[in-house]
């Protein structure tokens, strides 16, 4: 990189670069940067050269408040006596990881003051207007939140006792934090919520608030006292900084200052908790990051906040949630009433707070069309997962709780692919009895309903130590004693699971599966183990399944170029790619500075699994994958492409998962990983798949899910919204709005009502993604203008995108209207009782093919 | 009679098509002949000749906006009407051009 420059003076290293991130050198980056000075003993000083800041590297705070923009000039000054050893280590960082610490959300497009629904604009309305972040329409009454962020608390005004009691106090205090926080992040599976918590933690580590605690303690104030004394100081500097995205921070510092309050003077009566009963509406200046995870999200519809700011946190879990969000509504606690009902439309960024009967309807229909959106996928997901040529994959649930099943199976899992066992055995003092884990895994079973249950034995090591298991230090926890290689030595811990696990089995679908293989040796010691326990129950009489498929953990190098020697062993493997792929490229993916070498979309990776499978094919057994790579959906075509059995992934994501699938056909996607396969570099493969994913139109132009035949929409304006929906129900259109405005553009040049009772509202529009034919059929002709004056029961909805090469659908259009002067061809699209054969007879009439490779 | 048409709407998905199957019905009702080039999304389509013009006695617009290639029509006798009269009541717009 060009713009990035070293001096050197004796061990004084220098390094001046320009701040690559767009939303300026912010929290998560901080907290990076911050860890890995912290490494060394040599001090670092980060200038900013345009304001002048010069601030300590090596404290998460202070590089915010130091307020670096995009594009400013900054120097990274490292003195002292590791400095030598520092400064590649540092250039690296700011030369290759730096630019990459920027928000996995795509950037809020600074949406146009869009217009009014038709349904609302000739009504008389009262609202607020704000900003929508997250879209989508909530309703719910407000519950307007009043709670202070950093509070009083009495105990504050007692004088401070000893500075050591005091200090201790906020060591204390400290450490609890530290703790909890540790404990969120390990509950959360990755992602949006992990990356906030981490930023988080790394503020409790701060060096700098350390010593300005001990600072102000030694000054005599109470720990209390110097809490605030030192948030209101960070909170200060950060105050006047330019950028919006820094200012956002303050949030995150009052609200560890408010954990460390708790921590001494535990829960003020002061502070109110959110506590949402029925669906509700959460009003309030902002909310922190705790506060946000405490809401009961059941109840949760929608929330609006008076703090304008779009890159705090709670907006960024707002949007990862799908909560309908209205910021910088000016007042709004003071303008809303508590206990009313009020409505976010956060699609448009206002708050509408009279329900007249219009909003009422207005709310009624789009609540139906999220009801029917899910509704959709759900229905689809009940059924198998199948792409457009014909070839299955089974998508199953990663779960690590029995009381995890219900979820998996409500989004329709094809089974469990991955039940990690390890809660059972964390926290707590002693090891679970094999009564206590036959019942949790006979409750997964039992829920499965027959579906197959992969269970995984324990897979811990020295960086999980657990009380009573003594797992001596080692300096390198995850290249030790782990997974398979503590059973032989923990072998009775190993062997109750065991003992457990193969009396689940008896008349169910139990598959086990052995982590951390990376020799056959291991996987024939447990194959011998196993014998043994059959063996002891036959001769006890204890049930079992006899043919219980048994399978490895593919998440070593050495085991994966093994696979066959492997099948010999084992009858079933999955791929674990979070851990072969640090393994495979030696990288400690949470490394501040090497976490995104190599990656899962790099071709050499790709060439991993691609051998894996294709072995493990060969010799005729199932593969799956589980991991975070299965998790994200812009890979589903490289792993259809690798020709898996199953994919395992977090529960809430298989019903959109399955949908995808069916969007893509095998062998196109077999084309795809074989050019990504000759990518050079994951950056590569990552342009290759952002391209392609644009190609895809899998879906036909007409299916018996865009025909409704029962419509109770009572107005033009109603069946306008009610094709436009239609469309996004049926994924044909991620912005109805837009799909709406386009039909009305048209509509207005002269109504599409061709008299004989029929409409035909057309369009060509970006907002349409699939080009689509639809038919609504009015159970009470509504009034709208047409050629006979004649009121209208059967409406046609012809939508087009605006790409070129469309033209067979343009030829089918044609066709279509043709066909509607015709009585006959009426007569048969007012009479036919059912979508199916309606949607025949269209497709037979308009000569519709389906297209050659949407046949299996 | 001979007659020529080319119906046109604003987006040539709809109405175009619509209209000139209506007109070529009256026609055949009628007894006359007629031939219709559409302007739609896919262009022009059923193009009128320079032959199938100078056969024409009359030449019939039906149109919402303007239409392409008009120089071809230069000396005729041309008659323009809204494209909805022509797929509302396409025997009476025939009768009133060919009385």
């Amino acid at each position: 990189m060009e713009n990035v420059e070293r001096h050197t003076a004796g061990n004084q290293y220098s390094i001046t670069f320009r701040c690559p991130l767009a939303n300026g050198f912010h929290a998560r980056p901080a907290s990076q940067l911050a860890a890995l000075t912290g490494r060394f003993a040599s001090s670092f000083l980060l200038i900013n050269e345009r304001t002048r800041a010069c601030v300590n590297a090596k404290s998460v705070l202070a590089i915010i408040t130091a307020s670096i923009q995009h594009d400013d000039s900054c120097e990274l000054q490292i003195s002292g006596t590791d400095a030598v050893e520092a400064d590649p280590i540092l250039r690296r960082f700011i030369e290759q990881e730096l630019p990459k610490g920027d928000d996995q959300l795509p950037p809020l497009t600074d949406a146009p003051n869009r217009p009014w629904p038709r349904l609302l604009r000739q009504e008389p309305l009262e609202w607020l207007s704000g900003r929508g972040v997250s879209g989508g329409v909530g309703r719910g009454i407000a519950v307007i939140s009043t709670a202070a962020k950093l509070w009083y608390e009495p105990g504050m005004d007692e004088p401070a006792a000893a500075v050591s009691m005091e200090l201790e106090k906020i060591h204390h205090a400290l450490a609890r934090v530290r703790q909890a926080l540790a404990q969120q992040l390990q509950k959360s599976s990755g992602g949006v919520v992990a990356g906030i918590l981490q930023v988080h933690l790394a503020m409790v580590e701060d060096h700098a608030l350390h010593e300005r605690l001990t600072l102000e303690i030694e000054a005599g104030r109470s720990s209390g006292q110097a809490i605030r004394a030192v948030i209101e100081h960070f909170s200060h500097s950060l105050k006047n900084a330019e950028s919006a995205y820094f200012r956002e921070r303050i949030t995150d510092l009052e609200d560890i200052g408010g954990q460390l309050l708790s921590a001494i003077y535990g829960r003020p009566k002061t502070i109110q908790e959110i506590t949402l009963s029925a669906p509700a509406v959460v009003v309030a200046e902002n909310l922190t990051l705790r506060q946000f995870l405490s809401l009961d999200r059941r109840f949760l519809r929608g929330l609006v906040l008076e703090h304008s700011g779009t890159t705090g946190h709670v907006v960024i879990l707002a949007r990862a949630h799908a909560v309908p969000t209205v910021v910088g509504v000016a007042h709004a606690r003071m303008l809303l009433l508590p206990e009313r009902e009020i409505v976010v439309e956060a699609n448009l960024g206002r708050v509408i707070h009279a329900i007249t009967p219009a909003v009422q309807r207005y709310c009624e229909l789009e609540e139906s069309k999220q009801q029917q959106y899910q509704q959709r996928l759900l229905r689809q997901a009940q059924q198998r997962a199948i792409t457009c040529d014909g070839r299955s994959i089974e998508i199953s649930a990663n779960i690590s709780k029995a009381e995890e099943m219900t979820e998996a199976i409500e989004h329709k899992a094809d089974g469990v692919g991955l039940f990690r066992t390890e809660m059972l055995f964390l926290n707590r003092e002693s090891q679970p009895s094999e009564e206590e884990q036959f019942a949790a895994y006979r409750q997964v079973v039992q829920a499965a309903a027959g579906r197959p249950v992969i269970i995984r034995t324990l897979d811990v090591g020295g960086d999980k130590p657990l009380p009573y298991l003594a797992i001596p230090p080692e300096a390198n926890p995850f290249l030790g004693c782990r997974g398979v290689r503590l059973y032989p030595e923990f072998r009775e811990l190993f062997m109750t699971q065991l003992r457990a696990i193969l009396r689940a089995s008896a008349g169910s679908n139990i598959w086990l599966m052995v982590p951390m293989i990376t020799l056959c040796e291991e996987i024939s010691w447990v194959r011998e183990r196993i014998n043994d326990t059959l063996k002891d129950f036959q001769q006890q009489g204890i049930a079992y399944n006899p043919v219980l498929p048994l399978g490895i953990m593919v998440e070593i190098p050495s085991a994966a170029l093994s696979i066959a020697q492997l099948a010999t062993e084992v009858d079933f493997f999955s791929i674990g790619t979070n851990d072969l792929a640090q393994y495979f490229f030696a990288v400690d993916r949470d490394s501040a500075t090497v976490g995104t070498l190599g990656g899962v979309r790099h071709p050499a990776f790709l060439k991993l699994l691609r051998d894996i499978t294709r072995t493990a094919r060969r010799h005729g057994k199932w593969v799956g994958l589980c991991g975070e790579m299965a998790d994200r959906k812009e890979h589903l075509p490289l792993l259809l492409g690798l020709g898996l059995d199953e994919i395992s992934i977090s529960p809430a994501q298989i019903p959109a998962m399955k949908s995808m699938v069916r969007r893509w056909s095998q062998s196109e996607c077999r084309q795809l990983l074989k050019r990504a396969l000759a990518c050079r570099t994951a950056v590569e493969v990552e342009e290759l798949l952002k391209n392609v994913h644009r190609n895809v139109q899998a879906l036909p132009l007409l299916e018996p899910e865009l025909l409704r035949l029962e419509s109770t929409s009572c107005s033009r304006e109603e069946v306008i919204k009610e094709l436009a929906d239609l469309l996004y129900i049926n994924e044909r259109c991620d912005e109805p709005l837009l799909v709406e405005e386009a039909l009305w553009t048209r509509e207005e040049v002269f109504s599409t009502g061709l008299g004989y009772g029929f409409a035909v509202p057309h369009c060509k529009s970006a907002a349409v993604k699939v080009n689509s034919l639809g038919l609504v059929r009015l159970q009470q002709a509504v009034s709208w203008p047409s050629v006979d004056d004649q009121p209208v029961d059967s409406v046609l909805l012809l939508a087009l995108n605006d790409r070129e090469g469309a033209e067979h659908h343009l030829k089918i259009f044609a066709r279509l209207a043709r066909k509607l002067m015709h009585e006959e061809f009426r007569r048969q699209l007012r009479s036919a009782n059912n979508n199916e054969s309606l949607c025949r007879y269209l497709m037979e009439e308009l000569e519709i093919t389906i297209p050659p490779d949407r046949n299996e | 009679m001979k007659i020529v048409a080319i119906t046109t709407c604003p987006t040539g998905i709809a109405h175009t098509y619509m209209a000139a199957e209506q007109l070529e019905k009256a026609a055949r009702t009628l007894g006359h002949q007629i031939k219709v080039e559409t302007q739609g999304a896919m262009g022009i389509e059923n193009r009128l000749t320079s032959q199938d013009i100078q056969a024409a006695e009359v030449v019939l617009f039906a149109a919402a906006i303007e239409i392409e290639e008009q120089e071809r029509f230069d000396g005729k006798k041309m008659v323009k009407i809204g494209i909805q009269e022509a797929i509302k009541d396409p025997v009476a717009v025939l009768q009133r051009i060919t009385h």
